[in-house]
């Protein structure tokens, strides 16, 4: 039985933050892609993720113009995107966004798999 | 019948009527046209062409795309030469200098079917062999053929020339009379009539207006309006007696005869044109401008008459109506000239009289002053008594002289109240005890003459408004003449009140007035003949005086006697002051002076009617030596005046009482001199005097602030108030009209002196004054002194000083910050915040604390203050002044926001680490768990808690920062308490197995705020309580609703807190110390930022406390919506 993995794609400026991630939910089972250049996230010419964990503040460029970006581009407006950030008031600036959902750093794990399901279903 | 009669019959069947028109239309060769032979016509066609042939009213149809035109004799006249060529022919070749205006309409009409109209449209009609200013109202319809479709334009005038015409002549006439109307000067007049005339040239091309000099035969032009000055210029005085009638050409001589003349051929002499289409003027008329006298006329109005318009019935009214209104105008100007000269010839006269009057009264006075005293002098001069003969003689002579000196000054009263010059002062008085008083003075000499007299003044309800020396006079004349006239029986005065007016009623028993002298005897001058009286002495004046007296009051006076029974004199005066002119009223109350040498006088004389030669000794000077001794041992008197005599007797009488010391001066020059040298302690001084006068040797002295305070009075020859108050207003203490008694001049210097004594105590008194003053200089010194801006303000807030730095800081004048000028220095993100600070501090009593931005200068920059202030409160805790600083503390400021930026930048990035630590942990977790290796699961799991640890304290650290920086966000909605109350114990309890979380709640209610940060609040106190009890069992959770807000508390039974660290607890990084200070973890900004929360939603926090007993943590929240205190440029957090 080809049971198709659902891909995570991960974007934020910090190695260990990508490196956790990206352990951490291969290892509950998604297939996970992860990215610190922010540029090339609209593409998605390899890898057309079920779900994208989007950081606000990264070095260089900001989160909420790629979620606009993405969320007004026809190709790509379906994709949940959550907002993952240090910031307190990440639930504004999501909503604000035009993101599907956000999580802020540090989180529990249990509460970032749960959105994550929510957004694309059970693993299983 | 040919066929060309035939046809000839059918025409003439189709268009039947007669006229001109009407044949044109027939014979014109209409199959040459786009219409065809007559023959052919609709009916439609035909019929209209009827119709305008047989209206009078100017009508014209056009016809055919062409626009032919047919029209009747009647509309000929609109078209001048153009006729007959137009009949038939195209309206748009016709008109073709018209077309582009009257074209649009046409078409209009004729594709729209929709009727036009243009009201009084001026059209040159030209029916009386000149081109006419003619007005009409056109109406345009469409006329339609046989079939309906719109073929033809109907044009329908209607003449409107008169209304037109009439209109604007009357508006030439109302814009005169408005114009010209209430002029006073005939110059004026004049230039207003000629501006009105010209804004009408198309009724009055040109007009001259010629006046005749004042009793002369020359005529003058006083106005000219639509020539050029060539055409007037030598004709610009004209004189009927000389001028030859081939040079009158504007006819004046025969107009000035009273006749109007139409003047004809003018074109020959003036190129003029004028009207609606430049046509030349050609006749004008000339027409005599009337005055009283009818066959005098006082000008000639010589107007142009409108090359358009005849000179109709209309017409001729027109300029009559015109002449007699320009008339009107100048003969009202004239009167009015007349009159203001006549007026101030009357000033003049007026003020000369009332200059010679002073005058004379001058030169009276001076000698009557040296006369009297001497005189007085001699007769009370007990050391050298006069021979009994001597005193006699002494006696008589005084006697007269007191009377010229009352004739003298009545006569001056008179001539006073005559030229309106008086200057009353009224003031409200007891009127019935100071007429009483005045009364009283009349009683020796009334029982001398063996009269009765019988006073009796009632009490009046009110004070009434006299001039007291004018009241004295009334009563003291009626009192006399009453006492003059009656040789027995009584004398009666009473006073009461009647219909709001005060009355005063004077009866004798004396000799009576004849009825038919009754109306005379008000009269100047006028005595009654034959009367029998105690003396022939009188001037006649006395009742004319107090006639003019009491009119100054708003009353009246009557007379009713009876021969040989007696005499009633009623006066009445109206209570209030309203009648009175408002700026002589004295509003302070006080009982007039009585008894001054004037009612001595008249007593005094009354005295003299009653002695028979018989000696009478005069009273012994009133004053004691010892009111004069006291506190004045051998002060020094200064006279001042130009004459010896006077300066001699002033010093005679002074230095008889060896008290004083006496120098003189001759003049006010002179005067100044000495006073360097000596200074005096009381200075006399006369006012007129060659060099210097008087009033300016007063200013001198009070210019100077050494002898500013010497008493100086007044020596005047000018009597009456002005002289009083002139003198006064420039700063004399006091003042003595000459002549004066040796009686008066004693007391009045001996007063000043003793006044001069009580103002030195003053002195002492000012002194403590300039001490005061002279601290706060201190404090104004030193507050400039100061680095800080320094202000104070009084209770309501305003500012009422600011020191030099404020000034210097903003740039401005102490005026423009003073009151509420400095809310516009302050930063408008920060004035909402400091005035409710100030408003508190106001209102409570409290010190005033506050950081804000200040305007630097009037820039862009501003700083960063702390402003401070601190009540001052007098004896009854009523707060009198703050006093304030504000300190630059910018730098400190600046320092801050780098410190919070630092903060919130370092626990950003805290967290980044910890998430990914937390990852690798939760990631381990799941892999421990897998492997069933439960131990290091427990491990993993440990870690994890403590991770949430540091998140938390990093949370705190960004919340203090985003406090701190103002950037906190609270978003508020209404939420029910307690839900959110039971949720975060739900959620606490599972923090702690060995505490229990007791909950007692008041009854639900949904408050505003931001849920979020009042559940942090919640969670912070239980955290706590559960921290600081570790040996208690339970926590309990209250909340209680009273009327205006919700209290919380959060209660423990833990170690409590020190009495003296309680209110430290909501500090910034402030941990209650303990022996075992590592006993609780914690950065200590838990509450702090609970309560900064709270107080952000207007609510307080506080703590009950006793140590070793536990705490109670309370937090209230306003029942009612509020408004979260919050800046919104949060965006700056964070780099976004």
């Amino acid at each position: 039985m080809v049971n198709k993995k659902k891909k995570i794609l991960i974007a934020d400026d910090d190695a260990g933050i990508l490196d956790s991630l990206l352990l951490l939910l291969q290892e509950v089972g998604y297939e996970v892609k992860t990215t610190m250049e922010g540029s090339t996230i609209p593409d998605f010419n390899e890898f057309q993720p079920d779900v994208l964990l989007l950081d606000i503040w990264m070095r260089g460029w900001d989160g909420r113009d790629i979620c606009k970006e993405l969320k007004n581009n026809n190709k790509t407006k379906h994709i949940p995107i959550i907002m993952i950030s240090a910031n307190k008031d990440t639930a504004r600036i999501a909503k604000e966004a035009g993101a599907d959902d956000f999580i802020s750093k540090p989180f529990e794990l249990n509460v970032l798999l749960a959105k994550i399901i929510k957004y694309t279903g059970n693993v299983d | 019948m040919s066929d060309a009669s035939k046809r000839h019959n059918t025409i003439n069947k189709i268009i039947t009527a007669d006229g001109e028109n009407a044949s044109l239309i027939r014979s014109f060769d209409w199959s040459k046209t786009s219409i065809g032979p007559i023959e052919e016509w609709p009916q439609s066609l035909t019929s209209t062409i009827k119709t305008i042939l047989g209206s009078r009213y100017p009508m014209i149809l056009l016809w055919d795309d062409e626009l032919l035109q047919f029209y009747n004799d009647a509309y000929t006249g609109l078209i001048g030469e153009k006729h007959p060529y137009a009949i038939g022919r195209s309206i748009k070749k016709t008109q073709a200098e018209s077309w582009p205006v009257i074209g649009p309409m046409i078409n209009e009409v004729m594709t729209t079917g929709v009727p036009n109209w243009v009201p009084a449209q001026m059209l040159p009609l030209n029916r009386a062999g000149y081109r006419e200013e003619s007005y009409f109202s056109l109406s345009y319809s469409a006329v339609e053929n046989d079939d309906g479709q719109i073929k033809g334009m109907l044009c329908v005038c209607s003449e409107v020339t008169q209304q037109v015409v009439t209109e604007r002549r009357l508006r030439l006439q109302r814009d005169l009379g408005a114009k010209a109307g209430d002029t006073r000067n005939v110059e004026i007049v004049c230039k207003d009539i000629i501006k009105t005339i010209a804004e009408y040239s198309w009724d009055i091309p040109f007009a001259l207006l010629y006046l005749r000099e004042k009793d002369t035969t020359k005529f003058i032009l006083s106005g000219q309006v639509g020539l050029r000055n060539s055409y007037v210029i030598n004709q610009s005085d004209i004189d009927i007696a000389t001028i030859s009638q081939k040079n009158d050409i504007w006819k004046i001589a025969k107009a000035a005869a009273g006749e109007t003349v139409t003047l004809n051929n003018l074109e020959k002499i003036i190129d003029l044109t004028s009207g609606p289409f430049k046509d030349k003027v050609t006749s004008a008329v000339a027409m005599p401008i009337t005055s009283i006298r009818p066959d005098s006329p006082q000008g000639v109005l010589i107007a142009g008459i409108s090359p358009n318009r005849a000179l109709d019935e209309g017409y001729c009214s027109f300029y009559e109506l015109l002449s007699g209104q320009v008339s009107a105008a100048i003969r009202n100007a004239q009167a009015y000239e007349e009159e203001r000269q006549r007026a101030e010839a009357l000033t003049e006269l007026d003020r000369a009289k009332t200059t010679f009057f002073s005058n004379i009264s001058h030169e009276f006075r001076t000698p009557l002053t040296l006369m009297l005293g001497p005189l007085e002098d001699a007769l009370l001069d007990n050391n050298n008594k006069l021979p009994q003969r001597q005193y006699e003689r002494i006696e008589v002579i005084q006697r007269n002289s007191l009377r010229l000196q009352r004739l003298v000054n009545a006569l001056l009263d008179f001539s006073r109240i005559e030229a309106g010059r008086i200057q009353a002062r009224y003031q409200p008085t007891n009127l019935s005890q100071y007429t009483a008083e005045l009364a009283s003075a009349f009683q020796s000499a009334m029982e001398k003459a063996k009269l009765k007299f019988i006073v009796k003044c009632q009490n009046l309800s009110e004070d009434v408004y006299v001039d007291h020396d004018m009241w004295e006079k009334i009563v003291l004349n009626l009192l006399s003449n009453a006492l003059k006239f009656t040789f027995s029986g009584e004398i009666k005065i009473s006073l009461r009140e009647k219909n709001g007016s005060a009355i005063l009623e004077v009866s004798d028993t004396g000799e009576g007035i004849p009825a038919e002298e009754l109306q005379n005897l008000f009269k100047r001058f006028y005595r009654v003949q034959g009367a029998k009286s105690r003396t022939h002495e009188g001037s006649g004046i006395g009742l004319a005086l107090v006639h003019e007296l009491i009119k100054l009051h708003g009353g009246n006076i009557s007379v009713t006697s009876k021969i040989a029974r007696g005499t009633v004199f009623t006066v009445s005066i109206p209570m209030g002051f309203t009648h009175l002119p408002q700026d002589h009223i004295i509003k302070n109350n006080s009982i007039g002076k009585t008894k001054d040498a004037k009612s001595t006088i008249f007593i005094d004389e009354a005295d003299q009617w009653l002695q028979d030669n018989s000696i009478q000794v005069l009273d012994e000077v009133k004053f004691n030596d010892a009111s004069l001794k006291k506190g004045t041992t051998k002060s020094t008197i200064l006279i001042v005046d130009d004459n010896a005599d006077m300066r001699n007797y002033i010093a005679r009488i002074l230095s008889n009482n060896d008290i004083w010391k006496i120098t003189t001066s001759n003049n006010g020059l002179q005067a100044l001199n000495s006073i360097k040298k000596d200074m005096p302690d009381l200075i006399l001084t006369d006012i007129m005097m060659p060099e210097m006068d008087g009033f300016t040797l007063l200013k001198h002295l009070r210019a100077d602030t050494k002898t500013k305070r010497i008493p100086i009075i007044l020596l005047s020859a000018r009597a009456g108030e002005e002289a009083k108050i002139e003198g006064l207003e420039k700063g004399a203490d006091d003042y003595l009209i000459k002549p004066f008694s040796a009686r008066e001049i004693l007391a009045r210097v001996a007063t000043q002196l003793e006044l001069a004594n009580i103002r030195k105590d003053n002195v002492m008194l000012k002194e403590t004054e300039e001490a005061l003053r002279i601290s706060e200089e201190n404090f104004r010194q030193l507050a400039d002194s100061m680095p800080q801006q320094v202000w104070t303000a009084v209770s309501d807030g305003q500012l009422d000083y600011v020191n030099e730095q404020v000034m210097r800081y903003f740039e401005r004048s102490a005026e423009e910050i003073i009151g509420n000028g400095w809310h516009d220095v302050i930063h408008p993100d920060d004035l909402l915040k400091v005035l409710q600070v100030w408003k508190f501090s106001l209102t409570s009593g409290n010190a005033y604390e506050v950081e804000f931005r200040l305007q630097k200068g009037k820039g862009q920059e501003y700083r960063w203050h702390l402003g401070r202030a601190l009540p001052i409160k007098d004896r009854n805790d009523t707060i009198i002044k703050w006093y304030g600083t504000n300190t630059d503390i910018d730098e400190r400021k600046k320092l801050e926001a780098h410190k919070d930026e630092f903060l919130g930048i370092a626990s950003h990035e805290l967290k980044t680490p910890v998430t990914s630590i937390k990852a690798y942990t939760q990631l381990l977790d799941i892999r421990f768990q897998k492997a069933q290796d439960v131990n290091s699961s427990e491990l993993v799991r440990k870690m994890d808690g403590q991770l949430n640890k540091l998140t938390n304290l990093i949370n705190d650290l960004l919340d203090v920062t985003k406090l701190e920086s103002g950037r906190i966000q609270f978003q508020a909605v209404y939420f029910d308490i307690n839900e959110l109350i039971v949720e975060i114990v739900e959620e606490m309890q599972l923090t702690t197995t060995k505490h229990t979380i007791h909950c007692k709640l008041d009854k639900s209610m949904k408050i505003y705020g931001d849920r979020g940060r009042i559940g942090q609040v919640l969670t912070n106190f239980i955290t706590n309580a559960i921290k600081y009890s570790p040996v208690a069992s339970k926590v309990l959770v209250n909340s209680q609703l009273n009327s205006d807000q919700l209290i919380v508390s959060v209660k423990d039974f833990g170690v409590g807190i020190p009495h003296d660290k309680k209110s430290r607890v909501f500090e910034r990084f402030y941990r209650v110390e303990r022996e075992k200070q590592d006993t609780f973890a914690g950065l200590g900004l838990g509450l702090y930022i609970s309560s900064e929360i709270i107080k952000r939603h207007n609510g307080q926090v506080w703590v009950e406390s006793k140590e070793g007993h536990g705490s109670t943590f309370y937090f209230t929240m306003p029942r009612k919506k509020i408004e979260i205190q919050q800046n919104t440029d949060l965006l700056t957090e964070d780099g976004f």
